[in-house]
């Protein structure tokens, strides 16, 4: 039979295993590139207008509809908001917001290539794709180790 | 200080720290993270559920069984006072520093 832990064992125990279980759940790859191919399909549509903006506009709905579905249906723990840090949130935060400037800034260099909008779109879409899917799980490790180290109750 | 023995075993402990930092968790996470088989886990579980402290809750996703675990009320109010206990007796010298007392040896 198991003998109970010493106290200070038993925090770190408890630090160590909250910390293990957070690095086990894990954002899909695919997640964040399938978000931004679904904005680009949208944002594309947007500019060719008529009926190919309503069929990629419903086709981009109903894809992060599907999206969320796969998500939800991968999740095998809901994590508490108290395991959230400022500084982990800061991290998240300011990740978000270099990948909509990815996104903002890609059409702008690619409007020196063609004046196609929906090209510049496309290609921002593609870059941004490439830039979320390169950089998640850094992110992630990011938000870990700014995480950790606390014990939640 | 007695410290809560349905959660100061080490198997428990695992398992309620880990619910402590989620609103819910499946029971194929928890045994995977923390490497323990589907009895033992069944058992500890159970154990805690009887205690008040775990709620077991089963579902579906699509047409596969789940099985979800969460801390009560009640058990997050156990693991915090646990906690509160073990950070009291780290914090404190298990022993008062310098001789003890002669009417204290031997106890």
């Amino acid at each position: 039979m198991e003998q109970p832990p010493a106290p200070a064992d038993a925090l770190a125990e408890i630090q160590r295993t909250q910390r293990q279980a957070m690095a086990a759940q894990r954002l899909p790859v695919w997640y964040a590139p399938s978000v931004v191919a679904l904005g680009t399909a949208a944002a594309v549509g947007a500019e060719l207008g008529g009926t190919a903006q309503k069929a990629l506009t419903i086709a981009a709905a109903a894809g992060l509809a599907a999206l969320t579905a796969a998500l939800a249906a991968r999740v095998r723990v809901k994590w508490r908001a108290s395991t959230w840090t400022l500084s982990a949130g800061t991290r998240m935060a300011l990740w978000i917001v270099s990948v909509l400037a990815v996104w903002g800034v890609v059409p702008l260099i690619a409007g020196t290539a063609t004046d196609s909008a929906a090209w510049q779109k496309a290609a921002a879409g593609l870059v941004t794709a490439l830039y979320a899917a390169a950089t998640t799980r850094w992110i992630e490790k990011q938000v870990q180790a700014h995480s950790g180290g606390r014990v939640v109750r | 200080m007695n410290l809560d023995p349905v959660i100061h075993a080490p198997a428990r402990l695992q398992i309620v720290s880990l619910l402590a930092a989620a609103t819910e968790a499946e029971f194929a996470f928890v045994r995977d993270t923390l490497e323990i088989s589907d009895s033992v886990l069944s058992k500890h579980a159970s154990a805690l559920e009887n205690a008040g402290y775990v709620e077991i809750r089963k579902g579906h996703v699509g047409k596969r069984p789940r099985t979800w675990l969460k801390l009560t009320r009640e058990g997050r109010r156990a693991f915090t006072a646990y906690v509160a206990d073990l950070q009291r007796i780290v914090g404190q010298p298990l022993t008062p520093p310098g001789p003890l007392p002669p009417d204290s040896r031997c106890q």
